[in-house]
């Protein structure tokens, strides 16, 4: 009876372990849902670092999603049938690399599904992945009209290759109140030199989003910015420069505290700005030299030129090209591209007659850095005045025989972007301007029509 | 009489004088006011009253006369009493449809029947003030506590008063009152914004000599609140809703002097110097004013005005002998190496001889030399030489039509002036007891010469620029009607003004004067602007219960478009900048006794700002109420207390885009006159 009592409660004990061991099925739990984001029309796996889920007790393959609502501006597909939209998918398709997500390359910056995952006896409620789009966008920075209209920012979007005026204004709702002199892309922001109202301002480089007040105290006639950790360097011509060129600092900029901490005197009025091995070069505008700062020490050097430097092009083994031009106050024939070696400071000459001398984006390099494309401008015949691409080839260092394009009236800046050159025309000051694109030999590819004066472009990926 | 009183006339009239020679401060101001003041207070207990006769110097009536057809508006004395303490930009602003573009009463300038600054003459005697280096005149510094009446002339009125007349001419009157001993008058007024006016006047006379002296000091703080919609705080997600207007401050003062002399009835000589000392930060748009608080930018303006004239009308060929002098200086901030200033020298002579009543002529010749001391003027500009002869003809045809001819022929040196004719009548349709109704039309010729700067700027002007060139054509009718309690008239005028080789400064490439090749600002003629509309006016004068009161009502209706530009950045077909299609003002004065009260309102349509269309003021509606009341303490002393509320709505509101506005405020002024 004893052991008859004993087996019974053997048996009851098993029985109830077993029992216990059922109810006690954990759920699967979400425990990676980062979501994804791609360019505009590309495709792009879906990886376990991006969606996964954990139950012990199931096998990948058992840990099934069901999509509820699914992705509006593409579609999610195994890579073995990119034609066919699927609905369920498991965790081991995830961690085997088979799901992605093909967006259908609308102009759109968001997508999503949403799931519910299942191990064959819990359900996860349901649960949002997200799908970040973003475009290999180009902004142009239209200066507008120092003493008139404001700045405005076109963006030109690579893939569709259309051009949308005032892009500002549509996210912000409200007009710009500065003429921006030069924009830069830094730590997910696009930092302007706003001039007249004098202020750095930036906004989110995707959204395009401003969400904080600029930096007006301490930022007098900011021109240029570069960069390096926490600082960002404006180069502030501090006043009328032309008559004293002693009034021109760098400000630095503490981007946590978003406030002036330093003004760095810095006379002859520097225009364009590079960060080199903890050295800040900067172009001096009144002032035939380029002034070399030590980050650390804030020690300011010289190296001496033949004609006052306007902007520097970092080429990849982080020497400098810095335009040498012939300027009202500081005349000078020695005018072109010189080359930089940062390592010891050397300066070489390549002469171009006719460089540019405005306050615009007046070089570009093209993506592997074989070719400069530098803005030069002269009067014609006609007495028009008519501005020309010139081609400078880095490995031969010289400038080719033929410019790229030439004649161009009003020619105001160039770019570089999606294998194309980008030339800025600005027929006046009060009137809209023109982009027009060329191919990489020259010819004539598309026109669009600008805010007022463009001036640069600022790409984005 | 005159000559025991002359060492204190000569105290009376000469503190003046000293105070605006040396521009010492308020105080010395004050001081010497009081004590003029009280001496003259003092001298006009023993000397008595004697009777005053009023005669206007500058004579509407003459203007009138050889200018059949054209519209010429007189300020009635109630309205221009009201607006006394202010300047020409608010009494213009408030009694007639005309629109001003103003920055917060320290700079304004008009645009008569869409037409620019420069196409409208202000004139005090033979003097044009507009500026011979900007063509214009700031209708917030002339002050109107100088002045005794103001006159507007709608429409071309080149042959009557030369260059720049092609939209209108404004006359600033000052009224010969022929004084048998002294009168005097002292003015204090204080308002919002820290505003302060301090004048008096003197006349003194023996019924054949006058001396009149006027003089005035004018300051204003213009701190005023508004709504700072250039500003978003992006923090906050708002526009700035509270900000404060910094560095707009206005200090003007000014005096003018007058010396008559009346030989006779019919021969007279006058000398008018005017002395203006006009100072003002120029005020900073919205965006500025919040981001850059200390920025001051002052201007000031100095100006001498002299005009002197002898009359002779004994005979049936009357003559008038005219001469002046003007010195204009204007000093931006503080730069005083930057010399920005003219003189002229004027000397006119006319003849005008009556045939008969219903037949005369007038014939005459105004000369000016010029002197031009601009910072960026070749040096070969040494001076410049203008001369203009006019005849003008005056034929009653029978008793209900006349007609006017005028002729003019502008000489200026190295620069040719169109022939400008004029031709205009004036028919009455008909004539009962209580009622008449007048037709009258007119057809004028105008031109504008380019001002200095247009022409000698540096590199950027241009002397072989056009003259500017207007034609206009009016029509309009006028009903009168007058019983014992009520008169008033309904007026309407149609207008069409074509104004070719309009004149603007651009950015672009040009050739120099030297033939080179440059990409900045300068003159040119660029466009053909063609303005069109009409004008309503009505003012009703009744009695009821021994309450005096004056109503009007005056609306105004001004297409204007440029309809040929050879800049295609001008919208051609649309409507110029800060040119109103609608404009409409009601004012009513009601006097009981020894008080008055009045309401006036004006509304302003949107206006375009630039080229785009992004930029447009909105409509705007501006209510004003003041009252004020006499005392009488005797038959000689008299003080007046004025109170007036602008802006009665806080209406928030821009005349210059981006550019702040004052919302309500008032004035107080206290006013002692005696005899």
């Amino acid at each position: 009876m004893k052991i008859k009592f004993l087996s019974m409660l053997a048996l009851a004990a098993t029985l109830l372990i077993s029992c216990n061991n059922d109810d006690t099925n954990e759920i699967p739990v979400l425990d990676t849902n980062q979501g994804i984001m791609l360019k505009n029309g590309e495709t792009k796996l879906i990886t376990e670092e991006e969606l996964k889920i954990t139950d012990s007790e199931s096998n990948p393959a058992e840990i099934i999603f069901t999509i509820t609502k699914a992705p509006i501006h593409g579609k999610l597909v195994k890579i073995t049938d990119t034609e066919t939209s699927i609905t369920i998918f498991s965790q081991k398709d995830i961690d085997d690399k088979q799901i992605q997500y093909i967006h259908d390359s609308s102009f759109e910056t968001s997508d999503s599904f949403t799931f519910t995952v299942t191990d064959g006896e819990n359900i996860i409620s349901e649960s949002e992945f997200s799908i970040s789009i973003y475009s290999s966008l180009s902004y142009v920075i239209n200066y507008g009209s120092y003493s008139g209209d404001k700045s405005t920012i076109s963006v030109y979007e690579e893939n569709s290759e259309l051009l949308t005026n005032r892009h500002y204004e549509t996210v912000n709702t409200v007009p710009m109140v500065s003429n921006v002199q030069y924009a830069y892309n830094y730590d997910g922001k696009i930092f302007m030199m706003g001039n007249n109202l004098d202020q750095i301002f930036w906004v989110d480089e995707v959204t395009f989003k401003q969400t904080q007040n600029g930096i007006t105290d301490g930022i007098i006639k900011p021109r240029f910015c570069v960069a390096d950790g926490n600082y960002l360097y404006v180069s502030c011509w501090g006043g009328n420069i032309w008559e004293d060129i002693t009034l021109s600092y760098i400000a630095k900029v503490n981007l946590d505290t978003k406030k002036v901490e330093k003004k760095i005197a810095l006379e002859g009025g520097p225009e364009g700005l590079a960060i080199v091995n903890g050295k800040l070069y900067a172009a001096l505008n009144y002032k035939k030299s380029i002034a070399v700062m030590d980050l650390d020490t804030e020690a300011i050097s010289y190296i001496e030129t033949q004609a006052v430097s306007s902007y520097f092009i970092k080429d990849k083994k982080d020497n400098l090209y810095v335009s040498q031009i012939d300027s009202y106050s500081n005349p000078s024939t020695e005018e072109g591209l010189a080359y930089i070696n940062t390592t010891t400071n050397a300066y070489e000459l390549y002469k171009l007659e006719g460089i540019s001398s405005s306050y615009v984006n007046i070089m570009s390099a093209n993506d592997d850095f074989s070719k400069l494309y530098v803005m030069t401008s002269a009067y014609d015949a006609s007495w028009n005045l008519s501005g020309a691409i010139a081609v400078f080839d880095t490995a031969t260092k010289s400038f080719e025989a033929t410019n790229l394009v030439e004649g161009i009236s009003g020619l105001n800046g160039v770019g570089f972007s999606d294998d194309k050159v980008f030339c800025f025309v600005s027929p006046s000051t009060t009137a809209n301007g023109k982009l027009v694109t060329y191919s990489t030999n020259g010819t004539l590819i598309k026109e669009y029509e600008t805010g007022i004066s463009p001036l640069m472009l600022l790409e984005v990926k | 009489m005159f000559g025991r009183r002359s060492n204190s006339l000569f105290l009376l009239v000469y503190p003046g004088v000293f105070f605006f020679i040396r521009y010492k401060m308020k105080l010395k101001f004050l001081f010497v006011l009081l004590g003029s003041f009280i001496s003259l207070y003092s001298w006009g207990q023993t000397v008595g009253v004697d009777t005053i006769h009023l005669k206007e110097v500058v004579s509407y009536g003459k203007l009138k006369k050889y200018q059949s057809g054209a519209k010429i508006e007189t300020i009635s004395a109630l309205q221009f009493d009201a607006n006394r303490d202010g300047s020409l930009e608010q009494l213009l602003l408030r009694t007639l449809p005309i629109v001003l573009k103003s920055r917060a009463g320290a700079s304004s300038n008009i645009r008569l029947r869409g037409t620019s600054p420069n196409h409208t003459s202000v004139n005090f005697g033979g003097i044009n003030l507009n500026s011979l280096t900007l063509g214009e005149s700031n209708m917030s510094n002339i002050p109107m506590y100088l002045f005794d009446e103001v006159g507007v002339q709608f429409g071309s009125a080149s042959t009557v008063n030369g260059s720049g007349s092609i939209g209108g001419a404004i006359h600033l009157g000052l009224k010969n009152n022929w004084t048998k001993g002294v009168k005097a008058e002292a003015r204090v007024a204080h308002g919002s914004f820290g505003e302060e006016l301090y004048g008096t006047k003197i006349h003194i006379g023996n019924g054949k000599f006058e001396s009149v002296t006027r003089l005035y000091y004018y300051k204003k703080d213009n701190d005023f609140k508004f709504t700072n919609t250039a500003v978003y705080d992006f923090e906050k997600g708002i526009y700035q809703k509270e900000d404060r207007q910094r560095n707009a401050n206005i200090e003007n003062k000014g005096l003018i002097q007058e010396i008559n002399y009346k030989f006779s009835e019919k021969e007279t000589f006058i000398f008018n110097l005017w002395l203006e000392k006009d100072w003002h930060l120029i005020q900073q748009n919205m965006q500025e004013n919040y981001y850059k608080p200390d920025l001051r930018e002052p201007y000031e303006d100095k100006n001498i005005r002299l005009w002197t004239s002898y009359k002779n009308a004994k005979k049936a060929i009357k003559y008038e002998i005219s001469g002046g002098y003007v010195y204009d200086n204007g000093i931006h901030n503080k730069n005083t190496d930057g010399t920005i200033q003219t003189q002229r020298i004027i000397g006119e002579a006319c003849v005008e001889h009556e045939l008969n009543k219903n037949i005369s002529y007038k014939i005459g010749a105004k000369a000016s030399r010029i002197y031009p001391t601009v910072y960026t003027y070749s040096g070969d500009l040494e001076y410049e030489d203008r001369v203009d002869f006019y005849a003008s003809y005056f034929h009653k045809l029978n008793r209900k039509l006349t007609a006017t001819i005028n002729l003019r022929q502008g000489l200026v040196t190295d620069f040719t002036v169109p022939f400008t004719p004029t031709f205009g009548f004036k028919y009455l349709v008909f004539s009962k007891e209580t009622h008449a109704l007048n037709i009258n039309g007119n057809i004028a010729k105008s031109y504008r010469v380019p001002t200095f700067n247009d022409r000698f700027w540096g590199d950027q002007g241009n002397p072989n620029l056009n003259p500017e060139k207007g034609m206009n054509y009016e029509l309009g009718f006028k009903w009168n009607y007058s019983t014992t309690d009520i008169f008033g008239h309904i007026q309407l005028n149609t207008f069409y003004l074509n104004v070719d080789e309009w004149i603007l400064w651009r950015k672009g490439s040009f050739i120099n004067n030297e033939g080179e090749k440059k990409d900045d600002w300068h003159a040119k003629n660029v466009q053909e602007v063609e303005s069109k509309g009409f004008e309503f006016m009505t003012q009703w004068n009744y009695s009821l219960w021994g309450v005096k009161t004056v109503s009007g009502v005056n609306y105004s209706y001004t297409s204007t478009e440029p309809k040929k530009s050879i800049d295609p950045t001008i919208p051609v077909d649309r409507q110029l900048e800060y040119v109103p299609l609608h404009m409409a003002n009601f004012y009513t004065i009601t006097s009981f006794k020894n008080t008055d009260i009045s309401i006036d309102c004006k509304y302003t349509d949107k206006q375009y700002t630039n080229g785009e269309n992004d930029k447009i003021l909105s409509s705007y509606f501006l209510l004003n109420f003041s009252v004020g009341h006499q005392f009488k303490l005797n038959n000689n002393n008299k003080i007046k207390i004025k109170g007036i509320l602008n802006n009665i709505f806080n209406t928030d509101y821009q005349s210059s885009f981006g550019y702040a506005m004052p919302g309500i405020n008032y004035r107080l002024s206290l006013t002692y006159n005696i005899n």
